[in-house]
């Protein structure tokens, strides 16, 4: 069989077809040979580059195929990382209402105490999905923490607001108090949700 | 009771010209020409009638000297019992008519 058409095209399409076989899924080896043999036996040159391009989309595909059948863990460090870059301002907050509510007797600042409550209740519930390694939550905590995030970014702004007219000026508290607590409870939502426990940063395989 | 996954129209498609000549080990560029199946099409398909045990593969030495391997198929007994049950004429499946639609 005598090869048709310009080398450099059939040099691409080789290249091509490599890419599409190191982009394949681990497990696929065999179908990662099997398209980069083929192509040296294809006459053409234009047909192999169409050969070429399809394998790539074959290799894509199997890829993100592959990713979305995995469950996504996340690290223990990133998660726990994450959980005190967003709760402990709020947290920190709260207990300073709650000290100068007790020291002066100040009983009207519930309100105030509401908005800074999803600090610790994050802290809780991220405590429970990091150490003791339970993600899951009752559907009643579930609804709890979901309302506490809305709750918070809607008082918080709501404040600033009534305070200056304007969140732009205080816009670095409105994300650190306000927006931060609340994504990191929408996340911890979704693992409870999804069941998804926190990687250990060491594989069990890895270990002594 | 659990309902086995239906094949797509170019599955069928596939099954159907496999199944003219049931056991003669074909290879893939072959295949997408009878077929008229992108590669994109048909290594997904290829993937998964292989693990579903309807397609059985080999490697075959070229007989060109210095060109590599190729990868053959052809159906497994599992693979033609259901080729059979959802045959495709070859004449109607090229022109795009799946199982349902004949």
């Amino acid at each position: 069989m005598s090869r048709v058409g310009s080398p450099g095209v059939r040099r691409l399409a080789v290249l091509l077809v490599s890419h599409a076989a190191s982009a394949l899924p681990q497990g696929r080896g065999e179908w990662a040979r099997s398209m980069t043999s083929e192509i040296h036996h294809i006459p053409e040159s234009a047909a192999a580059l169409s050969w070429a391009f399809g394998c790539i989309y074959a290799s894509y595909t199997e890829r993100i195929r592959t990713m979305t059948h995995t469950a996504p863990q996340l690290s223990r460090w990133v998660l726990t990382l994450e959980m005190l870059l967003c709760f402990v301002p709020l947290t920190l907050l709260f207990f300073t209402i709650a000290w100068y509510s007790a020291k002066f007797r100040a009983l009207d600042n519930f309100g105030y105490l509401s908005v800074a409550a999803l600090g610790p209740v994050g802290f809780i519930v991220a405590f429970r999905a990091i150490v003791l390694n339970r993600p899951s939550l009752p559907r009643p905590a579930i609804i709890a923490l979901c309302a506490l995030a809305i709750w918070t970014p809607v008082a918080y702004t709501l404040h600033v607001l009534g305070e200056s007219g304007s969140v732009l000026g205080q816009w670095r508290e409105v994300i650190l108090v306000g927006l931060l607590p609340a994504l990191a409870a929408v996340h911890l939502v979704f693992l409870a949700r999804s069941e998804i426990k926190p990687a250990d940063p060491v594989p069990h395989e890895l270990r002594g | 009771m659990i309902q086995p996954r239906k094949l797509s129209g170019q599955a069928l498609t596939l099954l159907a010209i496999l199944l003219d000549q049931p056991k003669k080990w074909r290879h893939g560029y072959d295949l997408s020409q009878d077929t008229g199946l992108k590669s994109g099409t048909l290594y997904p398909i290829l993937m998964r009638l292989c693990e579903r045990g309807m397609l059985e593969s080999k490697w075959q030495e070229s007989s060109e000297a210095g060109r590599p391997p190729r990868h053959m198929y052809r159906l497994t007994t599992a693979g033609g019992a259901l080729a059979r049950q959802q045959a495709v004429p070859p004449s109607r499946s090229a022109i795009g008519l799946t199982a349902r639609q004949a």
